[in-house]
């Protein structure tokens, strides 16, 4: 315990120390006068090390600089102000009120301890919450996949990942990415970055990574694109096979929902729609049952007998 | 006993946070410091401990932070260096950002200097981490501020609810008494009056919803389910994640050949879905079912004949 405090008492200090100077610190001068750095020069010198990067760890950016740049005096460190304190302007009781609110969508999801520490900082402002206007109605999080993190790290840091991939015939492949960003949409959450062996952007869904995802230790790999400010990638509907289809009156909802012409008759009507995904379309078709009639183009139409046809033979 | 927290890191980040936190809440006692960090009080007194012995380069009382807690309430001085509010972390950044993501949905009946402070903090967090992270808007916003309208007012709702097993859209009259999340879709509960009893509706099934001006006062009734379940007993011809994903089974437990058993409360589904699986799935029990699958089959053959 008593090992404990000492490596946390003298973070505490070198950061105190860091950020009260207002030139560089020398390493000397920090050896000199900041409690804790003790033994051979060699002994402080990786305790030194290892203590920058574990303040960098906790996010707070050392400076290394020289005093006089016309003198070739050694260099030294600081930490300024601008870097270690938080920076989101004015914030009055409402927008803590809503930064509460906000954060607490995370109550028992993957993110929650990370909210609950943005929270607290936000408390220290002391500002006193309020929640005027604001609804009794708490948003929710409904997220444990422990992927989410590790990807969330990745996107930061700019490093790769490899995970397994569920296919569509249900086989685990080995997939190296890239990753740019990672959105929800209608509580499903997706990846989008480049697939490095594929050599193209590519959309995963996270519920369909199989296993631990594993993010390179290497930072700093790669750029994510800048050019598109959303991330996922929009199909050109253009020069896209279409298929038309008779549909039961009052029925097949579903495929109505797809349709981009639609020609209402007497007890059928016709519709039109893209074919954006052939064996998705194909399966939505078959769930209709005998209220779908495929008209065209041929191959779907034969698909759908060959299929029906198997389904009969299988099932007496 | 919270055992956790305890690294020299975990420490360190800590106590740089405690002294902001305490110089505005001067004065706290000491389990309420240890409830708002989340951790014993016998660590916020280790905490503390060892701020005491922190300070400024030369470690005399004057450079020192001037710590009392004796009495089981803290206050703080001379930590002057210390005084300002980290920034947040990345995994704070995106925990706040995407929690506002989720309100702008939730908040959209407010008024519209409520949605601007949303959309200012959240062009503001943007602005640190980037546009890598977010949610889009489900377009349930102004669904869910009717539902919550209609509860806190005890106000009807009228709507029109799609039945995907029945692909038929009908007309429902309810009372509503809670809404939940569950598998990703959001659900409302209520009393059901044509039906007389609890029933749930999937959010993105419900269309055309109107709050009425009437209240029907019902105590709430959980919702029935049937219990009459259908099992049924199917075989995976050809391994396909989109079946897989449809009956709710693990993504990778299922391989060609083998034979799993599924629960439903409509058979319907289990007909429709065993279609869809496009000869990858064959029903192997009940027999009354296997028929019913036969019949469809054949009757959408005889369209193409």
């Amino acid at each position: 315990m008593h090992t404990v405090s000492r490596k946390s008492e003298r973070l505490v200090n070198l950061t105190i120390a860091l950020l009260a100077t207002r030139r560089y610190l020398t390493k000397a001068e920090i050896f000199r006068t900041v409690e804790g750095y003790e033994g051979t020069t060699e002994s402080k010198e990786r305790m030194f090390e290892r203590d920058k990067d574990d303040l960098r760890g906790l996010g707070i950016a050392i400076e290394l600089g020289s005093f006089d740049p016309l003198f070739e005096d050694e260099a030294g460190y600081r930490i300024t102000q601008a870097n270690y304190q938080l920076a989101l302007g004015e914030l009055d009781g409402l927008d803590i009120g809503i930064l509460s609110l906000a954060a607490s969508a995370w109550s028992g999801a993957v993110l929650e301890k990370s909210s609950e520490s943005a929270l607290l900082k936000i408390q220290s402002i002391g500002v006193t919450p309020t929640s005027d206007g604001l609804t009794s109605l708490t948003p929710r999080l409904i997220l444990t996949d422990p992927n989410f993190s590790k990807v969330t790290d990745a996107i930061v840091r700019r490093a790769e990942i490899d995970f397994g991939y569920v296919s569509n015939s249900l086989d685990v492949e080995v997939r190296k990415v890239q990753p740019f960003a990672l959105y929800g949409r209608t509580g499903i959450w997706y990846l989008t970055g480049l697939d490095c062996e594929r050599g193209e952007n590519r959309t995963f869904r996270l519920d369909r990574i199989h296993g631990d995802v594993l993010v390179s230790k290497k930072g700093g790999r790669f750029e994510a694109p800048t050019s598109s400010t959303h991330p996922s990638f929009t199909l050109a509907l253009d020069n896209v096979e279409r298929a038309q289809m008779k549909i039961r009156k009052n029925r097949g909802h579903q495929l109505r929902a797809l349709a981009t012409d639609t020609e209402l008759g007497e007890e059928w009507d016709v519709i039109g729609l893209p074919i954006l995904d052939q064996s998705a379309l194909l399966s939505l078709i078959l769930w209709h049952g005998d209220d779908v009639e495929v008209l065209s183009p041929a191959d779907l139409r034969s698909s759908i007998v060959s299929v029906l046809k198997e389904i009969v033979a299988t099932h007496g | 006993m919270v055992k956790e927290n305890t690294t020299p890191l975990d420490q360190v980040s800590r106590m740089l946070d405690l002294v902001p936190f305490l110089l505005t809440h001067q004065g706290i006692a000491l389990s309420e410091l240890a409830k708002h960090f989340n951790v014993s009080e016998e660590i916020v007194l280790d905490d503390l401990n060892t701020l005491w012995m922190c300070g400024l380069p030369g470690y005399t009382p004057l450079e020192l932070i001037d710590l009392s807690f004796e009495s089981g309430f803290v206050t703080i001085r001379n930590a002057n260096t210390l005084a300002k509010v980290r920034k947040l972390n990345s995994s704070e950044i995106i925990s706040l950002t995407l929690g506002l993501d989720l309100l702008k949905d939730s908040q959209m009946t407010l008024d519209t200097s409520i949605a601007a402070r949303v959309e200012s903090l959240s062009d503001r967090l943007r602005e640190i981490i980037g546009a890598s992270f977010f949610i889009e808007e489900d377009g349930y916003a102004a669904l869910r501020g009717k539902i919550h309208h209609s509860i806190t007012h005890g106000l009807d709702l009228t709507f029109d609810y799609f039945s995907l097993t029945k692909d038929s859209r009908s007309q429902r009259h309810v009372t509503p008494y809670g809404f939940y999340i569950e598998d990703n879709f959001e659900y409302l509960e209520a009393y059901c009056h044509s039906a007389q009893a609890g029933r749930v509706y999937r959010f993105d099934r419900i269309s055309e919803a109107v709050v009425g001006d009437q209240s029907t006062v019902t105590a709430p009734v959980k919702s029935q389910r049937s219990a009459d379940r259908v099992r049924a007993a199917i075989q995976i011809n050809r391994a396909s994640r989109r079946n897989a994903e449809r009956l709710g089974i693990s993504l990778v437990a299922v391989s060609a050949g083998s034979e799993i058993v599924i629960e439903s409360f409509t058979p319907e589904w289990i007909l429709r879905s065993i279609l869809a699986g496009a000869g990858d799935l064959s029903l192997t029990q009940p027999a009354g079912l296997i028929a019913a699958v036969s019949q469809s089959a054949r009757l959408a053959l005889a369209l193409y004949e």
